[in-house]
């Protein structure tokens, strides 16, 4: 049936020529109609885009995909001092926080440390690493002041989004040099987040290059755990990055940008202090966190309207803790045409290879094999956006093909279509397949991850085995929207879907042996497989009301609903109920903005996360409250409060890592930014 | 699914009733808001000879030349704002005796030559003048929007300005892409 519906998607893409319009670049002013131009200060003008309204916003409000974008305002106004705490704000991502430095953040489901699923993307980089296929949050750092904005995918996305774009794609835009000329200076402190600042300076290079250079610096304090006791999981880093953007010519853009960043991390993990007695302990350890990246970008328009993109990067990273020592060096080079063909066909083809090197030292938890490892992936895409009807219908085709080093061949094709009934409302659809390659995990891991006794007395010990013929995980992902605009104070968005998955991650248990160091143990392996499928379904619903001209509301929430089943054959009876119960079936928040007389504001946001059976966890209420003082354009100083309803909550009991949770504190913070 | 169709069926209703309270309003255009938003940010940076104003809270006057298709953004923006205590009107601007009252006039580019026709009437008088072409600064307007990509900026022509006895704070200068002053 799926192979069915997959090739006939397939041979329809095929036999239409072509791929379509990217991803309709999301404007930062998205809801430009419930927000006041005259309340901006001159540098915030110079940043509006004036075609904002009449043709990209145009296109964002018909694109035909769950679409979220956080802007500056939201980033300012959020209080948030992290990616994580920023992404909370999105209905449909679930953002979980594990102890001080690590987090747990999905959409549409399947949420844990090592979510597996997502693509993010800073400024045209892949964030996400091969290791597990997740993302570190904690090196995931860039001022909040220079985003421009977040573009949040939820489901597969467009064709034009490379590997690992299943469930969604987070997309971090930050401003071009030119918009950031001047000198700024933030700093602050409060009871966790102990001390932080940015210090940046914006300038020019001659009639057409800007550039800017900044370092930034936090500090943050430690969590306890379930039983109150200290974790030393806090940590700090420090990053220093620059950017220059530059014109060769009218029709030619350079970027270079690159960062480097030294930090420290503490955990408390889950240890095997001794398989014979067995024991079994949480230690506290750190890691050493450090790395780099650079990337150049070359844009080039024609006359024709068509442009050519290409994109170089080099990423470093290294971890060294708290389970292993990781180094991975990653380069990665793309290309990207986009061009009419005659008035109703806008294409965009594209191609690219990265190449990750890593080398994987173990300890006693945990290791791989084999420890060093090259991949490669290669991909390529085609794209084609067809008007049916000028401003009203849209048909997108797309499909990607991607290679990649643990099962070869993956297709993605998609369908997505956009009606415009009239300028106020848009209705889309979309069917997209999606494949979620292994991560080195899941083919080359070796973890062990328990040691108990057997009912005759013998050692054993539960171990975490790789499987190198690990296959991808498939998505058939049918998605349905609608968006309004209620006069200039009220918009509505809302997205539903129904995924169906086969060959989902299982363990199955392996025939147990006996292993005869460091002491003679039984060993029961536990073997990645591809052995559940299921649906997943659900909706999202974000509104924005301008109540009054300075006061606006903006509510959301999702529903999610999972269904997992292991196949026949299968011997892994957690895997399914670990995963539903591991994500929340309600969220909702709402979040108040209110502009005070003076240079005042005031803003709260309120979050609910439902319970997580599976984790043992109540739900939660999370309310943060901000309020600032702009006495002059330049200088804003704000007091922001963070988890004020309860002194501890959990967030997440994460049960695939081994990493021990902790409690997130009630906590407080002041800072001032200055822009001069 | 239950709540899904629901749902949507509600949500269908509402804009046909929202869009027959709120009446056909034409989008208005983005960069004449844009530009709008300028003009009363302008203000805060301009210091007019005392004698500009009769009384401490005469209202700003910002005078749209011609027909230009901003005065509704223009007009909308300024509603309940206030520069310094004092109000802003906005008038549509035709003749020279007109455009001598108020403090600030901004001179669509269709307008220019109408501009060029009555300049010599604004001479050193307290009038910000803000245009919208590089034409604008070579007619003697003393601020002129530039386009620069998808974004709007402005350059300052100080001559002008001082000989029309203004004071642009030295904030507003720093942020212009170019500041013009003839060598002297």
């Amino acid at each position: 049936m799926h192979n069915v519906t997959r090739r006939r998607l397939a041979l329809l893409l095929l036999m239409v020529w072509a791929a379509s319009a990217r991803m309709p670049e999301a404007s930062a002013q998205e809801r430009s109609g419930s927000r006041d131009l005259g309340d901006l200060s001159i540098e915030e003008l110079m940043n509006e885009s004036v075609t904002s309204v009449s043709k990209r916003e145009q296109k964002l409000s018909q694109a035909a995909a769950a679409l979220f974008v956080i802007n500056q305002e939201d980033i300012r106004r959020s209080g948030a001092l992290n990616i994580p705490d920023l992404l909370r704000m999105v209905p449909g991502l679930d953002v979980a926080q594990i102890n001080a430095n690590t987090w747990a953040i999905s959409a549409r489901g399947f949420n844990h440390q090592f979510s597996d699923k997502l693509l993010v993307l800073i400024d045209g980089r892949a964030v996400y690493t091969p290791t597990v296929g997740g993302v570190n949050w904690d090196t995931q750092d860039v001022p909040l002041e220079d985003i421009e904005r977040i573009e949040v995918i939820r489901g597969p996305g467009a064709t034009v989004w490379g590997a690992n774009a299943v469930n969604g794609v987070i997309n971090v835009i930050t401003k071009q040099a030119r918009d950031t000329q001047s000198v700024l200076a933030t700093a602050g402190g409060g009871t966790q987040d102990q001390a932080f600042g940015t210090a940046q300076y914006g300038g020019k290079i001659g009639a057409d290059a800007s550039y800017r250079v900044f370092t930034k610096y936090f500090d943050h304090n430690d969590l306890p755990d379930l039983t109150g006791r200290n974790t030393n999981d806090g940590w700090h880093l420090l990053h220093g990055g620059f950017r220059v953007d530059g014109s060769l010519s009218g029709n030619d853009s350079l970027t270079a940008q690159g960062d480097i960043y030294s930090g420290s991390e503490g955990a408390l993990i889950e240890h095997i202090a001794s398989i014979s007695p067995p024991v079994t302990e949480s230690v506290r350890r750190r890691a050493d966190l450090s790395g780099g990246d650079i990337l150049g970008r070359w844009s080039h328009v024609l006359a024709n309207g068509s442009d050519t993109t290409v994109q170089v990067y080099f990423d470093r990273y290294l971890r060294l803790g708290p389970s292993t020592f990781e180094a991975r060096n990653t380069a990665d080079l793309d290309f990207q045409q986009h061009q009419r063909l005659g008035p109703r066909q806008e294409v965009v083809w594209g191609a690219g290879y990265r190449r990750s090197a890593d080398q994987i030292g173990g300890t006693i938890d945990g290791m791989f094999v084999p420890a060093d490892r090259t991949l490669q992936l290669f991909n390529a895409f085609v794209q084609d956006e067809i008007t049916l009807a000028p401003e009203r219908v849209f048909l997108t085709l797309g499909t990607k093909l991607e290679h990649n080093a643990f099962t070869g061949f993956e297709l993605g094709p998609s369908i997505r279509m956009s009606w415009t009934p009239s300028a106020r409302a848009t209705v889309w659809a979309a069917v997209a397949e999606a494949a979620r390659t292994p991560g080195r995990n899941e083919a080359n891991g070796d973890f062990n991850i328990a040691a108990f006794a057997l009912p005759n007395g013998a050692p054993a010990e539960v171990g975490l085995v790789g499987n190198p013929r690990q296959e991808a995980e498939h998505l058939l992902a049918t998605d349905l929207g609608y968006r309004m605009q209620a006069g200039s104070r009220v918009s509505v968005d809302l997205s539903m879907f129904y995924n169906r998955y086969r060959e989902l991650r299982t363990l199955e248990p392996g025939t147990p042996f006996l292993e005869t160091g460091p002491v003679p143990h039984v060993d029961i392996p536990l073997v990645f497989s591809n052995r559940m499928h299921g649906t997943t379904e659900g909706l999202e619903l974000s509104a924005h009301f301008k109540v009054t001209d300075r006061w606006t509301l903006s509510p959301g929430y999702a529903l999610l609903h999972m269904n997992l089943r292991t196949d026949p054959g299968s011997g892994d009876t957690t895997t399914a109920a670990n995963t539903e119960g591991s994500n929340p079936r309600h969220q909702a928040q709402l979040r108040s903005s209110v502009n005070l007389p003076r240079g005042f504001a005031w803003d709260t946001n309120i979050y609910f996360v439902d319970r997580l059976p599976a984790q043992q966890l109540p739900s939660y209420t999370r309310l943060d409250m901000r309020f600032s003082w702009r006495p002059v354009e330049r200088l804003e100083l704000s007091v922001v409060g963070q988890n004020l309803l309860q002194n501890l909550h959990v967030e997440s009991n994460d049960l695939v890592t081994s990493v021990n949770p902790t409690q997130v504190r009630r906590s407080v913070y002041a800072k001032f930014t200055w822009n001069f | 699914m239950a709540v899904v169709l629901p749902t949507l069926a509600l949500l269908w209703a509402l804009p046909s009733n929202a869009g027959a309270a709120d009446g056909a309003v034409a989008a208005p255009g983005r960069e004449c808001e844009i530009k709008a938003a300028f003009l009363y940010n302008f203000t805060k940076f301009i210091d007019w000879p005392a004698q500009t104003f009769a009384t401490a809270d005469a209202p700003i006057v910002m005078g749209v030349l011609g027909d230009s298709p901003c005065v509704q953004a223009l007009e909308r923006l300024v509603k309940d704002r206030k520069v310094n205590g004092r109000t802003i009107v906005v008038r549509r601007i035709a003749s020279a005796a007109e455009a001598k009252v108020t403090q600030l006039l901004f001179v669509g580019s269709a307008q220019e030559a109408q501009f060029a026709g009555l300049e010599p009437a604004l001479h050193s008088l307290p009038v910000l003048t803000v245009g919208e072409s590089p034409a604008f600064a070579t007619l003697g307007g003393a601020i002129d929007f530039v386009p620069q990509g998808d974004k709007i900026r402005f350059e300052i022509n100080i001559d002008a300005a001082e000989h029309a006895g203004l004071k642009i704070s030295a904030q507003l200068q720093k942020l212009a892409s170019v500041v013009h002053r003839s060598p002297t």
